[in-house]
């Protein structure tokens, strides 16, 4: 998929000593990872703490990887034995939940949500935020909601995604940031609230 | 790999669900006075009676599988052949309550014969009621699915020990289109949907298997089921979710074990199986939770076996199952 | 120019540019915000709007030794995820219907009908049949890893009451770890 050029792209980049380029790709991951670590972690502040913990190692681990697997797939490797570890230092049994192969890394979380990873002053955030992010798909235009949908949800390329929509890849990357950019502006006033963390 | 499906062929436009000519032949009210529980029986009387083909969709979280599905209904029954069209062929062929599955990758075809003589529980239209006693049910919105309208049906469960469903059935026919299963926060962990269907006049050489005739090499894995009483055994089932009644209870072949004791509990949309397994020679899944899509399984050790969960319910189901799995040796 | 940082995050921009706007992320905060912010979009159009680190954590990461291992820039075949559709290449001309499952992973548009991508008539273009026509596998649908829970899914499945009203199509979900399904 599109995601894994750029992925690499930003691996190479960081492997070149380039740092903030792997600080876009924590951009990127964050939430992501700290939904998988949930499954173990209940305190979200521990949740934190961890993913902190395992983006350092993923990091400092950047010389071995080779891009055999996407990017994701190896963090996620990293992210479930640092959990892992972290529980057995703090004396918990670490739960078994049978892993599933590393390529299905991407399928593994969305689906049911075990617990949530919010603490409770966030919980309102992150929610309103998912409020207002639907809310603002629906006073999308349809083809602008259809692009972002298609690209966001359903992974598909811009090629595809031209192929669906019956219209060129311009078109494609157009509706897609116009989408983007009306999201955007709506989320803006809430986002502006809360400075303390990496939005 | 190349996926290209010679024989394949997508229609064009919306729709291709041709009604008119497939008009089944129900009494009842029509579609619009009919109530919840109503539409329910009338998606039953449609899936016993339609023959169709189409193509249809597995989504589970971002993945998404496309299959090719076929169902003959005649005097010797109701046929079927399910074609994954994503990577890998496989198949799955249903002749009544037969199903084989024809996995090429491992050149395995298992076979699940039906020996025991029981009917399926759940939406037959005597019992359709039973369901309302967990599950609220409610019509929904009008969904649009495959290019046509559909009536959504919602089954809100009462408890948090199963899953609630969003069932939408094409208002011509009754046929169901789309079966979506919602967690707790009424999100969507896994669906089924229709993308193109076409009704009526379907070419019985499209049941025909794909890897008939081959001459390769396949080990079969047939169940080898047969009825069995594991109370006699010892066995008993201390800790079961409201609703839940036992459906069936067999002796089979599971994997690489002849003697694999299988009790199935259901409570009208929603099944559980009990699988007990002798600990030696045993290749399941380790102790602990497992998901995959909307199902759930847990492992346990008792004694001298292993006992696994499986349902499409909330870990908690399974797990209050397995925790009250218990067996009672008899004095020695 | 935020509109090629959407390019870029979605991984559509070639060798070049890519190269050049990763740079210029570093550089101006405004492009890099708009990474941040899309990043979120995506993520809370799949439900999982909370769990950002704090701003501290930039710092922290500042503070570690750099890592230096250059390689040789090859990108590998980046295999497409299957289009679901089934294409007559040959032909060059498919009749789709194709419904967008627009599952908004939080509630509340869960009832309206939901907006759907349709292609309705139309050859395709050129290129873009021939790209797809050599579209890889996607993912595996399921994530069972071992032969032996596929055996437990399909031996409880023959019992589900989904075979009542959808008769085999649920199998799918048992058969969906086949070795070679979605392998590369």
């Amino acid at each position: 998929m599109s995601d894994r050029e750029i992925d690499q792209k930003l691996v190479e980049r960081a492997q070149r000593g380039e740092k903030h380029a792997f600080d876009l790709l924590v951009a990127k991951y964050q939430r992501k990872l700290a939904r998988l670590l949930s499954r173990f972690i209940r305190d979200p502040a521990e949740v934190e703490d961890v993913a902190q913990e395992a983006f350092i190692k993923a990091y400092r681990a950047l010389p071995s990887f080779r891009g055999e697997s996407a990017f994701y797939t190896w963090l996620y490797r990293i992210g479930i034995n640092t959990a892992k570890n972290y529980l057995v230092a703090m004396g918990r049994r670490a739960p078994t939940v049978t892993e599933f192969d590393s390529e299905e890394a991407e399928s593994f979380e969305d689906g049911e949500q075990l617990r949530d990873i919010n603490t409770p002053e966030s919980v309102l955030m992150s929610r309103q935020i998912g409020d207002t992010v639907n809310e603002a798909m629906a006073a999308l235009p349809e083809e602008l909601r259809t692009a972002i949908a298609l690209r966001e949800i359903e992974g598909l390329s811009y090629e595809e995604i031209a192929t669906v929509m019956n219209c060129p890849i311009g078109t494609v990357r157009s509706r897609i940031f116009r989408a983007r950019e009306a999201i955007a502006t709506r989320l803006r006033p809430l986002l502006d609230t809360r400075k303390d963390r990496r939005w | 790999m190349s996926r290209v499906r010679a024989g394949v062929e997508m229609r064009r436009g919306w729709l291709a669900l041709a009604l008119a000519v497939a008009t089944p032949a129900y009494a009842g009210p029509p579609p619009a006075s009919l109530d919840a529980m109503g539409w329910l029986q009338r998606m039953y009387a449609a899936s016993q009676k339609l023959s169709f083909s189409g193509t249809f969709i597995y989504q589970q979280g971002q993945q998404m599988e496309t299959s090719r599905i076929v169902r003959v209904v005649d005097g010797t029954g109701s046929h079927e052949r399910v074609e994954v069209l994503d990577g890998m062929p496989r198949e799955i062929l249903r002749d009544n309550d037969d199903v084989t599955a024809y996995l090429p990758g491992t050149l395995t075809v298992k076979v699940e014969k039906k020996t025991v003589a029981r009917p399926f529980p759940g939406l037959a239209p005597e019992n359709v009621k039973d369901v309302g006693a967990f599950y609220e049910v409610r019509k929904g919105d009008i969904w649009r699915v495959a290019g046509t309208e559909c009536q959504s049906i919602e089954l809100h469960p009462k408890d948090a020990m199963r899953y609630g469903q969003r069932l939408c059935a094409d208002i011509a026919s009754g046929m169901l289109l789309k079966a979506q299963t919602l967690n707790e926060r009424q999100e969507v962990i896994e669906q089924f949907a229709f993308t193109q269907i076409r009704v009526g006049q379907v070419d019985r050489s499209e049941l025909k298997s794909r890897f008939s005739g081959k001459g390769r090499d396949w080990r079969v894995e047939p169940s080898d089921m047969a009825p069995a009483n594991l109370a006699e055994l010892g066995w008993s089932l201390k800790t079961i979710p409201a609703g839940y009644r036992k459906v069936t209870e067999v002796k089979r072949r599971l994997g690489g074990h002849p003697d694999v004791g299988q009790i199935v509990l259901s409570d009208g949309l929603s099944a559980v199986s009990v699988f007990i397994e002798p600990a030696a020679a045993r290749s399941g899944p380790p102790p602990g939770a497992t998901r995959v899509g909307a199902t759930h399984m847990y492992t346990r050790r008792v004694d001298d076996y292993f006992v696994t969960v499986v349902g499409e319910v909330p870990l908690e189901n399974v797990k209050l199952i397995a925790d009250g799995v218990e067996l009672r040796r008899a004095p020695q | 120019m935020k509109e090629t940082v959407s390019a870029l995050y979605d991984g559509e921009l070639d060798a070049t540019d890519m190269d050049r706007m990763c740079a210029r992320l570093k550089d101006e905060p405004e492009l890099r915000a708009a990474w941040d912010t899309y990043s979120l979009i995506g993520d809370a159009l799949r439900g999982n709007a909370g769990g950002s680190l704090p701003v501290a954590f930039s710092e922290q990461l500042a503070a570690e030794p750099t890592v230096l291992a250059p390689r040789p820039s090859v990108l590998p075949v980046t295999p497409r995820r299957a289009t679901r559709m089934a294409l007559s290449a040959a032909a060059g001309i498919a009749a789709i219907a194709f419904v967008g499952i627009m599952a908004f992973p939080t509630l509340k548009q869960d009832n309206v009908v939901p907006p759907m991508a349709t292609v309705t008539t139309g050859p395709l273009q050129q290129q873009a049949a021939a790209a797809v026509a050599m579209a890889q596998p996607p993912q595996r649908a399921t994530a069972a890893a071992s032969p032996a829970v596929r055996d437990y899914l399909l031996a409880h499945q023959r019992f589900s009451p989904a075979l009542a009203l959808q008769g085999a199509a649920p199998f799918v979900r048992t058969v969906s770890d086949e070795p070679g399904a979605g392998g590369r």
